[in-house]
């Protein structure tokens, strides 16, 4: 009998969660010990049956990035987790390494093995003392028990360390090439597009995930393609982690199978629970703040895994879920959503620089019901240029979460103009 | 915590590190925390600068850009609370308003004794815990009116001094 | 691992965020009608809305109105003005801290070619984009104002600003279109740069870099800056004076002409034509400083004429013309700081002294190559160095020497090179045995390790010149300095091919010129040398005149002699000895002693004070002409504003005074100087105005028309045939310190200022950024005296030596050596040279600024 839930088994059962032998004895580095008892293609195979896709909303397929960095030659490789984690309403890479740190560890580990790796690098909120400190001294025992460091796993040659890169906060580095400038001393902006698994950190090949993605691995070797895949839906195996937010009775983390209805993870008892009021949901918003907006009657029927969101436009993103119900005015809810995309801009590009502000404000007057006929088509075109001339995805997914609630709740929008005004605001663009 | 960092401290947690450009941002964050004003000056910018090999002018950038670094002097309690939409869903929004009316400061203000300090910050993952206060590591979560002014009162007083 | 066999294909299939709904969205109040075409165009109008939203928009205040890239962008879209009221960076505050521009955030657009150009190009890191979102901006420093930040004015970033952003404090006078340029080069060091002097009504209104071969669009802060305010200022000599009855009357130019006519040829009759000499001017153009060494060996009838490389690069020319036949630099600047894998810089502070140059060495190390500093002050490139040889100033032979130990004994010499190519190896390779780095290691006060490794890096390195300065020239045994720079480099072979060579750094804009003009007693133009047969006569039958066969004196020869009564009368075109020249109560007794001194100036110099006669000259931005750079770069001179009213070209007031005496003399132009020059200067055969049109000059050996001109010399023979080893043993200075003035004082220049700062002192800001923050004389010493002595940072001291004593402010730290002193004689209130040492090495006659014995006491 397996276990449903196989990333979140170990949550809590283990008192020292650095300890090696204590999560060996939980299954750990039964994942690993599969794959070095097969060959290159058994492991690749058994990576696409699995139809492990990246957890981190940035919709790959994980055995085409290993595989890529793989072909691509270089003296050294770079495995790096990226579980900064900047996206609000999210905090399943933070619970992971709080909870069952080896998990990543040893998923990385795997990358490592399959893509002939040597470097690894978990890239972290440098504000979280604690949880570096325990990650430092997981690694330790890893190395003391040479699980990481040189010839690891009594193979010749499998060389793999890791180290820590700590983040001191900008969403922008979940695009890589702002992520590899932040970790390599440069400031986190991104430079120009990257594609990590030929030219990533340090130019050299990469494969970058988060957490979860990594924590993944050791499941799907340990439980076999078949029966990680059977967890998820015929397309896309194993479980997702969601954090629901906002007016959920039940906020917090939960493991579901993917496939499961998005009904089902807000209502049912044994996840999100309903609304803490009890009154229906109005609208949820889906995947992190460069989500979509959905209004609760268009979900009824959609089936929570990435091939059926696609379908829909949509992804699972992060795995974040914001539930909120009539209490919640749109505007209100997203002048906040735009004021994190205003404090994010890197400075880059002007469009995202100065245009974030400017769709910021005129949220805010439209939330004060201070619009003047005109203002909802410039916030419109407003944003189609944000997203359109930004380099990178801060500025672009601004479209998103705004969009999708002008086509949801356009009677809000109108809500906030004065449609008597004698103003009219020109739109010369 | 010991609080005093004197040169030869501060050289030698810089010294624990790599001597490359990549440790730049792990440097400046583990100094920070070990100094009592919780900033980065310009003197210690200077020997991480020279350590690693980027310039004062780079370290600047880094120190100006990422929030969770800082260019002056910080009250002994930031009492930081979350401004992004998850949590303003959750009804967080009234702390900051409690919290101006309590301390008589504005967001980023100091008190006199440069004791507190509050501070909005983008979602620090705690969603499930809103309202909450966040003060370095710690969390004070599913607050109230009464609760913020009572940790108010903790914190003059003098309560939090050995965990924060 | 596992092995590779067959890897399996995987389709892709992207899920990406997509936005769709525009459409939806903008329909709740209109249709949205525009195509791509449409869309795209709106786009740019929205950024341009978006930036003036967030923008100072003051064009008509505005110095880039009408140059601005903001500007045009606005008028090719149409969008003059915004249609936001939001809020703007809130650090908007204009920073005008530096002397010479300025940066308005809120003119920004953020584009970051300013912050590359001082990373990339300036090598100096002064900035960064600082904070993020709205709130970006340039921020000199860290976090601070533009004067508490290690800029260096070079206004480099400022050039490349398209907006008003950043913009010279000049430029506040004029708009672009009301200007003209006209492109000449920088009269302060021998780098040679190109420059842009901006016009408006006829006047000189700001300073822009040009794109010439050595500087490559950039320019330090004096040719940026202070190249061109002096020229125009108020105290400019007008009307030649006569000193009657002790005091200067204004008299005519006819007045003037006769009277040092007559009382030159009076002098010339009763004392004979070696009782006179002449100084040339090394600041001045090639064509006057020509016409001027023929007037003295014409008219006058004597050899007695010098340049101020005398007390600079003589022992470069001589030394270098003895070891390779020729006393210039070997290479080009690009050549030697671009693509180089390491460089020996020995004695040069090339980024105040040569500051354009110094940016390139800088760059050179950030494209990889490993830098060798032998300097015994901590200058400011020892920070982009690998090796820092910090020995004792006056030792450079030995150390030299004991590399070439080294080299020998790893067998790094290149034995085929010096085979075929040099002579007298037995001789070098028998006296360096003797030098072991212990031994140097001893006498240069440094580790022995250090030598060995610098040895080694030099050696081993595919490309690597070899650069000096007045750090291996100016001492008593100067010249064989020089020498020992040659033995090193035709050791390993690393002469004649690029990225290498023996590279002196001129000092003066065109000190190179001056030498190469011959004026130079042992020298006709073009060193052709008086005692080498047949070269009197050359000249004899050009000049059409008999000339005098004797070598002259040199100027520090000159002098002592006028102190003795040997030499009756001077003519000083443009120096200003009293203030340059070592042992100034020395210098002023000399003068006084003349029966008959002229001084050919700009400004009342404190030379000039002494004089009999005083001439109005012209300034480089007044005349047409020629400066050669210190890599043998002829570059035009073009006279970009009107003489000043009732002053001549320098060069006719040569010819009227040579006529006057009877020798008549006439030129129309420059440009005829010049042809007359390639005609009988070999080496310039080729050179002509029309050809310097082109924009990257000549470089000589240019021996005709058809003749390129020569980046590299010595490339498959040396000018002398082969490269001379010259066996030259270590001898200490000689002056010494001992117990009365146990301090060694060295002599040097700073960026800001220039020698006497005839030129810099009449730039305000440049006093501003000078000096310890103040237009004040320094001394610079280390803690560990200051310490002893009870000094503090900033105190008053007394400084003396054998010969003087002077008072100035101590700067207290660790740039120099413990024992050891640094000065600037920039400074009138405590020139250096009141205390420094006259004693000249004894082939070149150059004197020893950089061995000094004093000492130094609290006030
Ligand atoms: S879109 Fe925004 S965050 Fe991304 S590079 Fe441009 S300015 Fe920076
Ligand atoms: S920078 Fe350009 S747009 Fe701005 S005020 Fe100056 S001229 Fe006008
Ligand atoms: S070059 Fe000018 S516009 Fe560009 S970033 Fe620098 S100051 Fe701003
Ligand atoms: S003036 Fe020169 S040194 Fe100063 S910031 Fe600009 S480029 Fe850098
Ligand atoms: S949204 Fe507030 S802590 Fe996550």
């Amino acid at each position: 009998m397996i276990t449903r839930q196989p990333l979140t088994s170990r949550f809590g059962r283990v008192k020292d969660i650095t300890d090696v032998a204590a999560y060996e004895q939980l299954q750990g580095y039964e994942g690993l010990n599969q794959v070095l008892d097969a060959t290159e293609t058994q492991n690749l195979n058994t990576l696409i049956e699995g139809a492990l896709w990246s957890r981190s909303g940035n919709g790959t397929n994980v055995a085409v990035d290993c595989q890529e960095v793989l072909t691509n030659e270089a003296e050294t490789k770079y495995i790096i987790c990226n579980a900064d984690e900047g996206e609000p309403g999210t905090f399943k890479d933070k619970a992971l390494l709080r909870s069952d740190p080896l998990a990543v560890i040893e998923g990385m580990t795997i990358a490592a093995y399959l893509t002939h790796a040597q470097v690894g690098y978990i890239y972290v909120r440098g504000e979280f003392r604690d949880l570096i400190l325990e990650l430092m001294q997981t690694i330790e025992n890893c190395r003391a028990a040479h699980l990481l460091g040189k010839s690891i796993f009594d193979v010749p040659g499998f060389d793999f360390d890791i180290k820590i890169s700590e983040s001191a906060g900008a969403y922008v580095c979940q695009e890589p090439a702002a992520l590899f400038n932040a970790m390599s001393g440069a400031t986190g902006r991104p430079g120009g597009r990257v594609t990590p698994t030929k030219a990533g950190f340090y130019k050299q090949p990469t494969l970058v995930e988060d957490a979860e993605t990594f924590a993944n691995l050791p499941v799907l070797y340990r439980l076999g393609a078949k029966a990680y895949q059977s967890l998820g839906t015929s397309e896309s195996g194993g479980t997702k982690l969601v954090c629901l937010t906002g007016q959920v009775k039940n906020r917090g983390l939960f493991e579901v199978p993917i496939g499961l209805e998005l009904t089902t993870i807000l209502n049912d008892p044994e996840f999100g629970g309903g609304s803490q009021d009890g009154t229906p949901f109005k609208f949820i918003h889906l995947g992190g703040q460069s989500g979509m907006i959905l209004p609760a009657e268009n979900i009824t029927d959609l089936i929570y895994s990435p091939e059926a969101l696609q379908a829909e436009h949509l992804t699972m993103g992060t795995g974040a879920i914001v539930a909120a119900t009539e209490a919640v005015n749109i505007l209100d809810y997203l002048v906040p959503v735009a004021r994190f995309f205003m404090d994010e801009s890197c400075g880059k590009c002007p469009a995202c620089r100065i245009g974030t502000v400017r769709i910021y404000e005129a949220l805010q007057t439209l939330q004060k019901q201070e619009g003047v006929p005109g203002d909802l088509t410039r916030l419109a075109h407003m944003v189609d240029h944000v997203a359109s001339q930004a380099s990178c995805f801060v500025g672009q997914v601004v479209a998103n979460p705004i969009f999708s609630a002008m086509a949801a709740f356009p009677e809000e929008f109108k809500a906030g103009v004065d449609w008597q005004a004698e103003v009219v605001k020109e739109v010369p663009w | 915590m010991d609080n005093t960092m004197t040169l030869t401290k501060k050289v030698a947690l810089i010294h624990s590190f790599e001597p490359e450009p990549d440790a730049a941002v792990n440097i400046l964050l583990t100094l920070q925390q070990a100094t009592k004003d919780a900033y980065v000056d310009e003197a210690s910018a200077r020997l991480v600068a020279d350590y690693v090999g980027l310039t004062l002018a780079n370290i600047y950038e880094l120190v100006s850009y990422y929030p969770a670094l800082n260019e002056q002097p910080q009250a002994r309690y930031v009492l930081t609370f979350c401004h992004s939409a998850p949590c303003a869903v959750s009804d967080n929004g009234f702390i900051e308003k409690t919290l101006h009316q309590i301390l008589g400061i504005d967001e980023g203000q100091v008190t006199d004794d440069g004791l507190l300090a509050y501070q909005g910050v983008a979602c620090v993952g705690a969603c499930e815990q809103a309202p909450f206060i966040k003060i370095k590591d710690h969390i004070f979560p599913n607050l109230t009116t009464d609760k913020i002014q009572q940790l108010v009162a903790d914190l003059k007083a003098g309560h939090f001094d050995d965990i924060l | 691992m596992g092995t590779v066999d067959h890897r399996p294909k995987i389709t892709i299939k992207p899920m990406l965020n997509q936005y769709s709904n525009l459409a939806e969205a903008v329909n709740l109040e209109q249709e949205d009608t525009r195509d791509k075409k449409e869309k795209r165009q709106d786009a740019r109008k929205f950024i341009v809305d978006l930036e003036i939203s967030n923008h100072h928009l003051n064009c008509l205040e505005c110095p880039k109105d009408g140059d601005c890239g903001l500007e045009k962008e606005a008028l090719a879209t149409g969008m003059m003005h915004t249609t936001f009221h939001g809020r703007k960076i809130k650090d908007h505050k204009i920073d005008c801290t530096n002397p010479f521009f300025e940066y308005d955030p809120e003119k920004c657009l953020l584009c970051g070619k300013c912050v590359q150009v001082c990373h990339l190009r300036q090598g100096r890191d002064v900035l960064s984009m600082g904070r993020r979102g709205i709130e970006t901006r340039i921020i000199p420093g860290y976090g601070d104002t533009w004067d508490k930040s290690v800029c260096e004015s070079c206004g480099n970033c400022v050039a490349v600003c398209t907006t008003g952003a950043l913009t010279t404090k000049n430029h506040k006078s004029y708009r672009k279109w009301e200007t003209t340029t006209v492109q000449t080069t920088c009269p302060y060091c021998g780098t040679g740069c190109q420059i842009d002097m901006v016009l408006k009504d006829g006047k000189i209104v700001d300073a822009e870099p040009a794109n010439g071969p050595a500087n490559k669009n950039l320019l330090c802060v004096k040719g940026r800056f202070a190249a061109f305010n002096f020229a125009q200022s108020k105290d400019r000599l007008t009307k030649p004076l006569i000193k009657k009855n002790g005091k200067f009357e204004k008299v005519s130019w006819s007045e003037a002409i006769d009277y040092i006519a007559k009382r030159f040829t009076e002098l010339k009759t009763k004392y004979g034509p070696d009782s006179l000499a002449g100084f040339a001017c090394s600041r001045s153009t090639n064509e006057d400083d020509y016409v001027l060494q023929k007037m003295v060996r014409t008219a006058f009838g004597t050899n007695n004429v010098d340049n101020c490389a005398r007390v600079c690069h003589a022992p470069s020319v001589h030394g270098l013309g003895m070891t390779l036949g020729s006393g210039a630099m070997t290479n080009t600047i690009k050549d030697i700081t671009t693509d180089v894998d390491a460089i020996l810089l020995i004695g040069s502070n090339t980024t105040e002294a040569h500051p354009v140059i110094g940016v390139q060495i800088r760059s050179a190390v950030q494209h990889g190559a490993k830098l060798i500093v032998v300097d015994p002050r901590n200058i400011d490139l020892v920070k982009n160095s690998k090796l820092h040889l910090q020995l004792k100033a006056g030792t450079n032979i030995a150390l030299i020497n004991g590399m070439m130990h080294v080299i020998i004994e790893e067998g790094l010499a290149d034995m085929n090179f010096i085979e075929q190519r040099t002579e007298d190896f037995d001789k070098i390779k028998a006296l360096v045995a003797d030098y072991t780095p212990e031994k140097v290691a001893e006498i240069c006060g440094i580790d022995a390790n250090l030598i060995v490794e610098a040895a080694e890096m030099y050696a081993k390195a595919k490309k690597a010149p070899l650069i000096y300065c007045l750090g291996v020239t100016e001492h008593s045994y100067g010249t064989e300095g020089v020498m020992s720079m040659s033995n090193l480099a035709l050791l390993v072979g690393k002469l004649g091919k690029p990225g290498c060579g023996v590279n002196p750094l001129r000092g003066q804009n065109n000190v190179q010129g001056a030498c190469d003009m011959g004026c130079d007693p042992f020298d006709f133009p073009g060193y052709q040398k008086l005692n080498t047969p047949g070269v009197v006569e050359k000249f004899e039958e050009a000049w059409g005149t008999k000339l005098n066969p004797n070598v002259g004196k040199t100027s520090t020869q000159v002098m002592p002699a006028a102190g003795e009564g040997k030499i009756k009368g001077l003519f000083i075109f443009g120096e200003d000895p009293i203030v340059t020249d070592p042992d100034t109560n020395e210098v002023r007794h000399d003068l006084e002693n003349l029966e008959f001194l002229v001084v050919h100036e700009l400004f009342m110099t404190e030379t000039a004070e002494y004089a009999d006669v005083v001439l109005p000259g012209l300034s480089y931005l007044e005349k047409d002409g020629t400066f050669t750079n210190t890599e043998r770069r002829i570059q035009r001179v073009r006279a970009a504003i009107k003489p000043l009213s009732g002053v001549k070209q320098d060069y006719d007031v040569f010819t009227e005074i040579a006529t006057a005496m009877g020798y008549p003399m006439h030129y129309n132009s420059a440009s005829e100087i010049m042809d007359e020059i390639a005609q009988l200067v070999p080496t310039f055969g080729g050179v002509s105005f029309d050809r310097l049109e082109n924009p990257n000059g000549l470089q000589w050996p240019c021996l005709d028309v058809h003749d390129p001109g020569t980046p590299i010399m010595h490339v498959h023979e040396f000018t002398r045939g082969k490269g001379l080893f010259m066996a030259l043993p270590y001898h200490p200075a000689k002056e010494l310190p001992d117990d009365k003035y146990p301090f060694v004082l060295s002599t040097g220049r700073e960026l800001y200022h220039y020698n006497t700062r005839a030129y810099s002192e009449r730039t305000e800001g440049i006093t501003e950024l000078a000096g310890l923050g103040r237009d004040k004389s320094y001394i610079e010493m280390n803690q560990v005296n200051a310490d002893e002595l009870g000094i503090k940072d900033g105190d008053r001291v007394r400084v003396s030596s054998r010969r003087g004593t002077l008072e100035t402010y101590a700067n207290v730290g660790q740039r120099v050596l413990p024992d050891a002193a640094f000065m600037t004689f920039h400074f009138p209130d405590g020139n250096a040279n009141i205390v420094a040492n006259p004693m000249t090495d004894d082939i070149a006659r150059c004197p020893d600024y950089k061995v000094c014995a004093i000492n130094i006491e609290p006030v």
